[in-house]
């Protein structure tokens, strides 16, 4: 059962090993600043200073926003479709979004918010798109919505690869990176927006805290027991997608965080959603400026594409928990 | 006296079929009602509209006078709780955060349980019997130990009117009896407004005074058990013929099917 103790204790916890990515992740990279020199704020050594607060701070920050929202975002899904293989990028947002970014690309619309722009149009769209295929007289049944959301990725994919097979180039570089996930473009600028969509998203969706405990256990009980389910179904999948769709405008896809995530926080602290979201939120972000810690280092000075190291880590994870599911409580 | 529930003229549809049709009856404060039919009759549907799971399309229900419509979805969830068949669950809670989903109506947004959701959850787990289960998962039990967790989940939830759909469905004849015994002391010690949705006639003239008997989604007959369960209409209602004599211990109506055999008289004395 979930105390305010056990969820004060774990946020604290969590809290602390965010701490500490925040600040390796400004400390390492191809330049390898002392970790005194960060803790010093505004007094660092000028040598430093740009490398820092400039170069690193907003992507560093960046990171964790990103992997903030999925994993929140992967949990809200997970709930709601009663589906262990759920993520945010199921109903096809990302798809719709790299869609937007490679044409962005393709055409040249290369100054600041132009690439972000359009790739939220395409998340937009295609929630949109998903959204009223999948609905019955404005109720939406879960498995249709994760067939119809299949399905429109399987179909936005196709033209991506045809977008890629005729690109050539420093084009085809771009959106090769970002389409395994580019957190190298983070700016105080995106920020500014990604702040505050991240923040207000989070709080609209704690408040589904206890409902999603019941919906995770089925919807007929969810209605019994005065939960509308169908208007928190609407919310949570409208909330989740836009605040994905920005996140993921900005950073590239993303793979395997908003599934890894929320697995692991629910093995480790039980399933109550009050803690989970939260606890999911946490972890994201450190995870996220992890694997992009990694990204930057691993074969410094150049750079992987982040996605390529989440899904490095998430796909035997995943598989692990495939092993696991043999005992079904595991979940 | 005003009803504890009625329904007027109420009827659910999926799409353009009708499930159920026109169902007026009433619940009264203290009864043990039992609700049969054949499969596809529109038993559970009923129960859901009761719950308000499901929202008619026709007619009105009225919850001690008032229409549905005049309470909040979290009002009538204090008032009234149902248990449905088994539901599987992906991600399994354990027994104790099971049954303490029932306070959900009374409990605020943002607020956690309390000694007094505890307490009444210990005390919901014992009437059932299924408090030394309290940190297994619910994927852990067996289907009687599961639905002992459903009717605690139902009683934390503290309501005046509770609603069984099958609630000895895959049990065997031990924990049938347990269960029975369980909702008549619920009724008769309680004082809980009860209405179960059963395919085991026998098990319903049993333990309830009045008998619900529904078909094609229309009320077919209601009444006591004597008056309900003849082998005339059960007859005609489930397409059977049965054998009706008496329960030797309670001297209420009992059934006995008949098969090809027995109608061709082999087996009749």
């Amino acid at each position: 059962m979930l105390t305010p103790k056990k969820l004060w204790s774990v946020l604290g916890l969590l809290t602390l090993i965010l701490a500490v990515a925040f600040v390796l992740g400004l400390a390492w990279g191809s330049v390898r600043v002392p970790v005194f020199q960060v803790l010093k704020g505004k007094e660092t050594d000028p040598t430093y200073r740009a490398i820092l607060w400039e170069l690193r701070l907003p992507r560093v920050i960046l990171a964790g926003l990103v992997g903030w929202s999925l994993s929140v975002g992967g949990v809200v899904f997970q709930a709601i479709m009663r589906n262990p293989l759920a993520e945010p990028f199921l109903l096809g947002i990302s798809s719709g979004a790299a869609l937007g970014a490679v044409a962005a690309i393709l055409f040249g619309i290369l100054f600041w918010g132009g690439l972000p722009l359009l790739a939220f149009f395409g998340a937009l769209l295609t929630i949109a798109l998903v959204l009223s295929l999948a609905q019955r007289a404005r109720t939406i049944e879960t498995n249709t919505l994760i067939l119809t959301g299949v399905i429109v990725n399987a179909f936005f994919a196709a033209l991506i690869m045809f977008a890629l097979a005729t690109a050539s180039g420093e084009r085809l570089h771009s959106m090769l990176f970002w389409l395994y996930g580019d957190l190298s473009r983070g700016r105080f600028l995106d920020l500014w927006i990604l702040l505050p969509v991240v923040f207000f998203g989070s709080f609209l969706l704690y408040g589904l805290g206890r409902p999603l405990n019941l919906m995770a256990s089925g919807e007929e009980l969810a209605a019994q027991l005065g939960v509308a389910v169908e208007r928190a179904k609407w919310f949570s999948l409208i909330v989740v997608s836009l605040m994905c769709g920005v996140t993921v405008s900005f950073s590239g896809v993303i793979g395997f965080v908003g599934l890894l995530v929320p697995h692991l926080m629910r093995m480790s602290f039980g399933g109550d959603h009050r803690l989970l979201l939260p606890a999911s939120g946490l972890f994201g972000a450190s995870f996220m400026i992890g694997a992009d810690l990694l990204a930057r280092t691993v074969i410094s000075p150049s750079e992987l594409p982040v996605g390529v190291i989440t899904a490095f880590l998430g796909a035997p994870f995943f598989l692990y928990l495939l092993y696991l599911r043999r005992r079904p409580w595991n979940l | 006296m005003e009803p504890l529930i009625r329904t007027e003229e109420v009827g659910f549809r999926y799409n353009h079929r009708w499930v159920i049709r026109g169902i007026d009856m009433a619940l009264h404060r203290g009864e043990l009602v039992g609700l049969i039919g054949p499969n596809g009759s529109g038993k559970t549907t009923l129960l859901r509209c009761l719950g308000r799971i499901l929202n008619p399309q026709a007619g009105r229900i009225f919850w001690g006078g008032r229409p549905f419509s005049a309470y909040s979805r979290r009002e009538t969830a204090r008032r009234i709780a149902l248990v449905s068949q088994e539901t599987s669950a992906v991600f399994a809670p354990s027994v104790l955060e099971a049954v303490l989903m029932g306070r959900h109506p009374y409990l605020k947004r943002f607020q956690f349980e309390g000694t007094k959701d505890l307490l009444l959850a210990r005390k919901a787990m014992a009437w059932t019997d299924v408090a030394h289960l309290q940190g297994r998962r619910l994927t852990e039990l067996s289907s009687g130990e599961r639905q002992r967790v459903y009717m605690a989940r139902a009683l934390c939830q503290e309501p005046e009117l509770l609603l069984l759909d099958e609630p000895t469905a895959f049990l065997d004849i031990q924990h049938q009896v347990g269960i029975m015994d369980l909702i008549y002391r619920l009724n008769a010690e309680q004082g809980l407004t009860i209405l179960i949705a059963s395919h085991d006639i026998n098990l319903m003239a049993q333990y309830c005074r009045r008998i619900l008997l529904i078909r094609e989604g229309r009320l077919e007959g209601e009444g006591t058990p004597e008056a309900v369960i003849r082998k005339e209409t059960i007859g005609r209602v489930f397409a059977t013929e049965v054998l009706v004599d008496e329960n030797p211990l309670t001297r209420t109506p009992r059934i006995t099917l008949m098969g090809e055999r027995e109608r061709n008289g082999l087996r009749l004395p």
